[in-house]
Order: C-alpha cells, then structure tokens, then sequence
C-alpha cells in the first residue's frame, strides 16, 4: 500500500532534453511537479508533462504540437505553448524516474545515459514520453505517452495517453481499467485460431534477430490465427488489447518504459501478463505477453523463439 | 493538384470543355453513402456478429457486409439505373468482375472485416467509381474515426477538407512502410509474405506497419503519414477509391512489377514517389492471387 503522500515544500522541475534520432528536432519534455492539493487516495489525474517539439535554432515546427493533443485533470499548459500539457498533480516527493536511457540526460535526477536502469521497492515514475518515435517522424497517427508507477516492484497505477486519437488509457490496481471514461474489458477469447494477434518488427535490424521475428510471426499465422496487426507504438497495441479490439499483444526488445503505463490497463481490464516463456511476467525482462487469457497466452509462448536480450536493469 | 504523369494516357480530354463536373451529383451521393454506411457500421462494430468464412480460414464476412452493400447498391440502382456495380459480396455470390465503358461503381462495403469482427477499430467503407475504364472519384470514410477521404480526378485529394499530400521520400533507409497479410496462409504464401518484410526490413526501411484496412492504410499513404504501400490480395474494389485519392495527393500507383496499374491483378505497389515505388517493385517477390476478371 502506498503510504499517505507528504505535503510538498516547494515545486521543482525535471527537465529531460529528448534527442530524436532520426532528425533535428528536439522533443523538450519538461515534468513540473507542482505543490497542489494534498491527495490521500492518490488520485492520478494531476502530473504535468509538456511536449513542445523545436527545431535546433530556428523556433518551433508548424503542427508540432499537432501531436500531442490535451489535457487531462486541472493545471495550466505550460506558458509558451509550442507543446500540450497533460496535466495530473502529484504529493509525492523525491521518487525515482525511470526515462529512456539512451535518449539524452536528466537534469536533476542521476540516472545516467545508458547505465541500467535499477527498480528498488520504492515509488518509482517510469516513463516514455513518446512511445512510437518512427511514427511520430512520419506523422503515422498513433503515437503515445506512457507513465507507469511503480511501488514493491508492482505496477500502482498507469496511464498511456494515444495523442492522435485523443484517447487516454488509464488503470489504478484494483479499480478497473478506462478509456476516455469508458470501462474497458479484453475479449476473453480462448481459443488461438479464432484470435487477432498484435507485435511489432522491432527496430533491431540485425538479420539474425529479424529471421527470428518473423518465423515466430510465420509460426503463429500458421496455426492459424485470424491476422497479425502492428500499429508501431507498445503502449497503443497493448491498450487495444485491453479494450477487447484484439487478443493478445506480444513482443521482444521492447523497455520497460513501453510496458509500465500499459501493462496494468491489461490487468485491470481483466487481462494477463506473461513472459514470453509461459512463466510470470518480469518488467524488466524486454519482453512480454500480453493476453486476453491465459489459454491464448501460454499457446503464444510456445510458438515462441526467444531473442536473447540485456535486461533493463543489466550493469555494464 | 495535377494527377501524376503515368495519368496522362487515361486522362484524354474527359475534362476538356470546362463547365460542371458531369460526376458531380454521383460523388456527393456516394459520400451521402458512405456516411450513412458508416454510422450502421459504428453501431454494428458493438453488437454481435454471425460470421462466416470465405476464402479462406481469414477471409471473413459478416451480415453487415451483406446488409451495407446492398442499401448502397440498392439507392444508386434507384438513382442511377443504367449504372452498373461491382461489389464484394455480389461477387462472392457470382456477380462478373468486369469493368466496361459504363459509369460502373466498385465498392467495398466493410473494408478491414476482421478487424469489424473483433471491434478492432479500423474499419471504412470504400466507393469508387469509373467511366470508360477510367476511375474518377473515390470515397473512403473511416467509420470509427469519422474521417471521410474523397478525391476527385484533377480536383486535388481531401480528408475532412483538409487537402492531402503525399510524402517525397525517395529513399528506403527512411521510409515507414505499410502492408496488409492477405488472405491466402498457405506455407508457401507465407513464406513470401515474411521474405518480402525481410527484404524492406534489411534495406533498412524504418518500419512495417499491419492496420488491417488496404483502403486506410493507401489513405495514410495519401495522407503523407507512409511513404509506400504494397500488397498482394487485394481487390479492385480496395484499389478503385483509393487510386484516385492517392494519384491527386500527388502519388504513384503502379502494378507490383513495376508496370502500370492493372486494377483487377489483385495486386499494387503505392508511394509518395516513382523510386520508392520502383524500388519495391525491384524488392518484392510475387505471391500469385487469381485476378478479379478471372472466372
């Protein structure tokens, strides 16, 4: 249980500069928490997390903002207004942030580029400001912000907002699983052959690693299944899970910033969490599956070759 | 917005002469249509479904399909009563698949049917239409998203009013790519499908993205948000609208060989550019479907 959130004595702001690899642009993610109301049930809906895009030197792009479209709870966009703001307000002090490594640094947070990432017991954010990068470079419209928080190494509460689509995921344990206000249940399906199966390519262009993408992908439609989607983004495929539009969703190579806002909405919407292997579910393993049931769940895993992969939490 | 080049052929002089648009009151009552076909469809998506098997253990149909195509077909026949159609489901019950000089409407009326049958959002209802074997306007309306697509030969290409555009990447190594299964899952088809992937994948392509519509998916390529698409086992009625709209976004819509379109080969390579679509077709390996003409 999560202990009663204490009274901030002053705000202070993370600022994580986002370098997107494929081209100029900076994606500016700044994570104001702000002193507000103190929320003893800890009502999620109050985190700021503003997405403004610039490109080096010469001021915003148009429709840069076009992306990440609004606003969830009460708060202010941030002043300047290149990006939206999300947000949510959060009594909680001091807790570790879990951001994609590789992206850039944190500035007030220690949590170095490339080092594992350590998940401890304490309250932990783990987040992926924009989930779906390729698609976000080329305008393909489902791109997604994915907060998960974590305490006991157990997924609290997550929330995956698909920007584009103007819909917000959101699960707290216990409390059931909402899109938009509306309760999502998965679709219960047992049977794998009458089953829409969603992964993705993966962005690991290693010949080897890709034959051992697609025999799994051949292996499944095989059996058969009904069809195989990839909509490009983790936490997107996972909620369409949760909302019953598909079966199950399984992939490998993925962080655990892709999983942690999404893997609880799949819980709580009466879904299951897998390892790949068929044994219990491991956040910081690189992989998942995330089924409607456990019957679907454990026939993917046998179709399954695993890749061999770092985890998240590997040193060195 | 002029078409693209390889247009120029079929283009003739059907738009010589100025003055109205002959095709006018056809294009508005298939939009008319296609958002009466949606909203069924939008309410449909929540119920329960009987569904069957076509072709295959993938190819589904449902009674909507039935139910959509027929109002569609049934209100143009009233209209329009020396038109004449080619639709997916009446071929499936044996209609011909035969485009003569007749103003002719293809229509597709549940376009991504697996996915209806799952709730998996991404559904349209595709209506093109063609005169003297040319295809002149089309419509695409994307039924949970309300997103209405329409493009109307030499008049630019629209979602929602807003004009589209197609991306100009040329290059591979940047380009996010979509395609669609099809319904053949024979081992040797299969193993085609996924060598195609692996191709694209190690010419280092960013991505492959599987939406479960041809008609949404040829609409994002449109749109500028894909840079190619390509697929075997599609149909005429998946091709007709959507040639339209992509050619006056200013794409490229050609034969999987590389050569001209052959609406009813059952097969396509689209692009923002003529090299990414060249490329491709070089890329590709064929997986041969009966063609749509073909008895």
């Amino acid at each position: 249980p999560i202990t009663t959130p204490t009274l901030l004595e002053e705000a202070y702001t993370i600022t994580i500069d986002v370098y997107c690899p494929y081209f100029a642009p900076f994606l500016h993610i700044t994570i104001i928490k702000k002193v507000s109301t103190l929320k003893p049930n800890f009502n999620i809906f109050s985190i700021t997390l503003t997405i403004g895009r610039r490109r080096r030197g010469s001021g915003s792009s148009p429709g840069a903002c076009a992306l990440a479209r609004l606003r969830l709870g009460e708060g202010e966009p941030a002043a300047g207004g290149k990006g939206c703001a999300v947000v949510l307000d959060v009594g909680v002090l001091e807790v570790p942030l879990i951001l994609p490594g590789f992206y850039g640094f944190i500035g007030e947070e220690s949590v170095a580029a490339g080092e594992g990432s350590i998940l401890t017991d304490n309250p932990t954010w783990i987040i992926d400001p924009i989930d779906g990068t390729t698609n976000f470079v080329h305008r393909f419209p489902f791109v997604a912000v994915s907060i998960g928080f974590v305490v006991n190494k157990k997924i609290e509460f997550g929330i995956v907002y698909s920007c584009v689509e103007d819909k917000m995921y959101t699960a707290r344990k216990g409390k059931g699983a909402f899109c938009n206000g509306q309760k999502l249940q998965v679709s219960g399906q047992e049977d794998i052959t009458k089953s829409l199966l969603v992964t993705e390519l993966g962005s690991n262009r290693d010949p080897e690693t890709i034959k051992i993408i697609l025999s799994n992908m051949e292996r499944l439609l095989s059996i058969p299944i009904h069809g195989i989607r990839a909509v490009g983004t983790a936490a997107v495929n996972m909620c369409l899970v949760a909302t019953g539009g598909a079966d199950a969703y399984y992939e490998m190579g993925i962080h655990c910033w892709d999983m942690a806002g999404a893997g609880i909405i799949i819980t709580e919407a009466g879904g299951v969490l897998l390892d790949v292997s068929g044994g219990p579910f491991d956040l910081m393993s690189r992989r998942i599956i995330a089924a409607s049931s456990r019957a679907i769940g454990e026939r993917i895993a046998k179709a399954l070759q695993i890749i061999p992969l770092k985890r998240d939490d590997a040193t060195n | 917005m002029k078409p693209c080049e390889e247009e120029e052929e079929q283009g003739g002089a059907a738009a010589a002469g100025g003055g109205g648009d002959p095709w006018k009151e056809c294009a508005e009552l298939a939009v008319q249509l296609a958002l009466r076909a949606g909203q069924i469809i939008r309410k449909a998506l929540t119920e329960e479904k009987q569904v069957s098997t076509k072709t295959s253990a993938a190819d589904l149909v449902t009674e909507t399909d039935h139910f959509v195509e027929n109002l569609i077909i049934s209100v143009l026949k009233e209209k329009f009563p020396s038109h004449r159609f080619i639709a997916e489901e009446s071929t499936a019950a044996g209609s011909k698949c035969v485009l003569t000089d007749s103003p002719t409407w293809i229509i597709d009326p549940v376009d991504g049917t697996c996915n209806f049958v799952h709730r998996f959002p991404t559904v349209a209802v595709s209506i093109g239409f063609a005169v003297n074997r040319e295809l002149e306007f089309g419509v695409i309306y994307h039924c949970t998203e309300e997103r209405l697509y329409t493009g109307r030969r030499g008049q630019g290409a629209f979602c929602n009013d807003k004009r589209l555009q197609v991306s100009k990447e040329t290059d591979i190594s940047k380009a996010l790519i979509l395609t669609e299964i099809g319904p053949k899952r024979d081992p040797a088809t299969l193993k085609l499908f996924l060598g195609n992937i692996e191709r694209l994948l190690k010419a280092q392509a960013h991505g492959v993205r599987v939406i479960g519509s041809s008609t949404l998916a040829l609409c994002h390529l449109a749109a500028g948000a894909a840079d190619a698409y390509y697929q075997f086992g599609l149909h005429c009625w998946d091709l007709a609208a959507a040639t339209v709209i992509i050619r006056e976004a200013g794409g490229t819509v050609i034969d999987t060989s590389g050569g001209p379109l052959d609406l009813m080969s059952c097969r396509v390579i689209a692009a923002g550019t003529r090299e990414m679509a060249m490329f491709i077709a070089q890329e590709i390996q064929t997986i041969h479907y009966r063609r749509d003409d073909e008895n």
